[in-house]
């Protein structure tokens, strides 16, 4: 009966979470500048952040270890810093979107402009960060990102034609703005597969203790939940395709995305987009803080936990709070966060193979992992698109700075 | 057994099973007609950043020795103290009373517990 | 004769010669056994030097990648052989050819 409430809160949490800034905002600019043809991008990023999730989840659980102890060990320190240092550098920019992504719904709901927000913004993530377990952090305010499901019902309440939508689902070539469609399906990309998801939970089943009788659970976890999930920013690209699209409405400026439910649901509309927003990028700001914060602790062997009070691993805690404190910074220097998404979900796909290469390598390692190593199809499909994904960024990156 | 795959940049664990850093460094000793014998191992940033630039290293250790008596070289550990559980190592002492928890105690005593909820 | 200390982490890496001053690669490991009560190294473990081989190893443990027949050179050198009198120019006291391939 507990396992059971454990994988429905587990896959409840994992729907909640799902959403934030990058997401949303990606899918949104796929549905406005493309219709139904990014579909396919979405749904590549979702099956392979579900497979990540499920190895991830399974490595904790069997070998104990999380993914940057078993990296530190394995690989040694001169290898360990090349992805230390390539995610804290893209995650912070995503960080810094995250926080602007709250700051952004404060503005909004209250007219008062977005650097101010800045700081208790910073103050609020870093509180509950201090004094929150981890569970609190995981579970209830996933619970409050159940909010998102708004944007499922206001596109189902459109009648979409779902033929359109399946056929978004097979990749096609783009008619026009060829370098533009390329690089927002490498931001969609980019949006799905986060590192700092994967490497989070892995974190997360060591702080909740994890053993092998989980593996079921974490496979169901992943699944349901990154695949519900996923469904959700499906949801967010069939508003923006149907609402933005026909017009020629372009997504590039936050202001915009209330336009996504408020012409469905009226002024609630309006507050379900900037509840969303704002509990969808909180979550994310304090799942990346502590992901980051995870990558330095647990790669130089200092204590750490959620759960500890901060007194009992200061260097963590202080970690989490400098984290927090850096990317706040973009925030009070009034960085757009739509601008800051963009790119830093881009630079996210680019770098994918420096997280993803050296974890692919961990999962099929038996001094790790024993009988539950992965399987040819986990192995291809996470290879596979992350080489995608990073092949497509480099090209289009520089492309989309030409052509902007 | 091989000292890069299964003691360098491994977990160290104290007496009390908590986290005191990972195994930075060994230390061989060199005898004539004799096989190099493992004797120490190394938890410091200063031998972890000698790793990279042994410039930098001394600068941290420069910085280091201002924090006090005895500060500014590694810490080591007698190889004999060490005993491996897992592919972590433990060690006969508690962490707190090294100078591995130096930095640890230091940043609790003057900063965290000054904040509220600390 | 007082002793040496060399510590292990600052040899990793470190291009190894032989005799004839050929590079036979680079110091990547060392084994360890119980002598006399004594954890000692008897055989230091030799791998590739160029740049480009030690990014083939690394890719060939990706799965599927594993396949690619990729051919290095690799050495296990007995304590004996091991000239560590220049820490910084570690060599070896025979040819590399004499060396025995892992």
């Amino acid at each position: 009966m507990k396992k059971i409430f454990q994988i429905t809160l587990g896959i409840v949490t994992s729907v909640g979470g799902f959403l934030e800034i990058g997401s949303i905002t990606t899918a949104a600019q796929a549905g406005a500048s493309f219709g139904y043809q990014l579909v396919w991008a979405i749904l590549l990023g979702t099956l392979c952040i579900a497979f990540l999730v499920e190895m991830s989840g399974r490595f904790a659980a069997v070998s104990k270890h999380t993914i940057p102890d078993a990296m530190r060990e394995r690989f040694g320190i001169n290898f360990y810093v090349v992805p230390l240092f390539v995610m804290l550098g893209v995650s912070l920019l995503v960080l810094g979107a995250e926080m602007g992504g709250v700051a952004a719904a404060l503005e909004m709901a209250t007219g008062i402009k977005l650097p101010i927000w800045a700081i208790p913004v910073a103050l609020i993530s870093w509180g509950l960060l201090w004094r929150a377990t981890f569970s609190i952090i995981e579970n209830g305010v996933s619970l409050l990102g159940l909010v998102t499901v708004a944007f499922a019902i206001g596109a189902m309440k459109l009648h979409p034609d779902y033929g359109a939508v399946a056929r978004g689902a097979v990749p096609t070539l783009p008619r026009q703005d060829a370098a533009h469609y390329w690089f927002v399906a490498v931001s969609v990309l980019g949006a799905s597969i986060s590192p700092y998801l994967y490497y989070f939970y892995s974190s997360g089943a060591i702080e909740e203790k994890w053993d092998e009788t989980y593996l079921a659970a974490n496979r169901a976890i992943a699944a349901i939940g990154m695949g519900f999930g996923g469904f959700l920013s499906v949801a967010v690209l069939v508003l923006a395709a149907i609402l933005f699209h026909p017009h020629n409405i372009d997504v590039d400026k936050y202001q915009q995305l209330p336009g996504l439910l408020a012409p469905i649901f009226g002024r609630t509309g309006f507050w379900l987009v900037i509840a969303s927003l704002a509990i969808a990028c909180l979550g994310a700001t304090l799942e990346i803080s502590l992901a980051l914060a995870y990558l330095v602790a647990q790669g130089l062997g200092w204590n750490w936990g959620e759960d500890l009070e901060p007194r009992d691993d200061a260097r963590f805690s202080l970690s989490y709070t400098l984290i927090v404190a850096a990317a706040m910074l973009f925030v009070l220097v009034g960085v757009d966060p739509l601008k800051l998404t963009e790119i830093s979900m881009a630079l996210t796909a680019a770098s994918l193979p420096v997280g993803v290469f050296p974890f692919l390598i961990l999962m099929n390692d038996k001094k790790y992992l024993q009988t539950h190593t992965n399987g040819y199809v986990g192995n291809a499909v996470v290879l596979a698109i992350s080489v995608m994904a990073a092949v497509l960024a480099i090209v289009s990156i520089p492309l989309e700075i030409v052509g902007s | 057994m091989y000292l890069v795959a299964d003691v360098l940049d491994q977990q160290l664990l104290d007496q009390t099973g908590n986290r005191a850093g990972r195994i930075d460094g060994i230390v061989l000793e060199l005898r004539d007609d004799k096989p190099p014998r493992v004797t120490h191992v190394e938890i410091s940033p200063i031998t972890l950043l000698a790793r990279f630039s042994r410039r930098l290293a001394k600068r941290y250790a420069n910085l280091d020795q201002r924090l006090g008596d005895g500060r500014g070289v590694p810490f080591r550990i007698a190889w004999g103290r060490l005993e491996q559980t897992g592919k972590a190592w433990r060690f006969d002492m508690a962490a707190e009373e090294t100078p591995i928890f130096a930095l640890e105690d230091w940043l609790r005593t003057k900063i965290v517990e000054r904040i509220p909820g600390g | 004769m007082p002793a040496r200390e060399l510590h292990v982490e600052r040899l990793l890496g470190k291009k190894v010669r032989d005799v004839d001053g050929q590079v036979v690669g680079r110091l990547e490991e060392f084994h360890v056994e119980v002598v006399d009560a004594e954890h000692v190294v008897t055989e230091f473990l030799i791998g590739p030097a160029a740049a480009l081989q030690r990014i083939g190893v690394f890719i060939t443990q990706l799965p599927f990648f594993s396949r690619i027949p990729l051919r290095t050179k690799e050495y296990c050198v007995p304590w004996t052989l091991m000239d560590l009198g220049d820490l910084d120019r570690p060599s070896v006291r025979a040819r590399r050819d004499e060396l025995e391939r892992v």
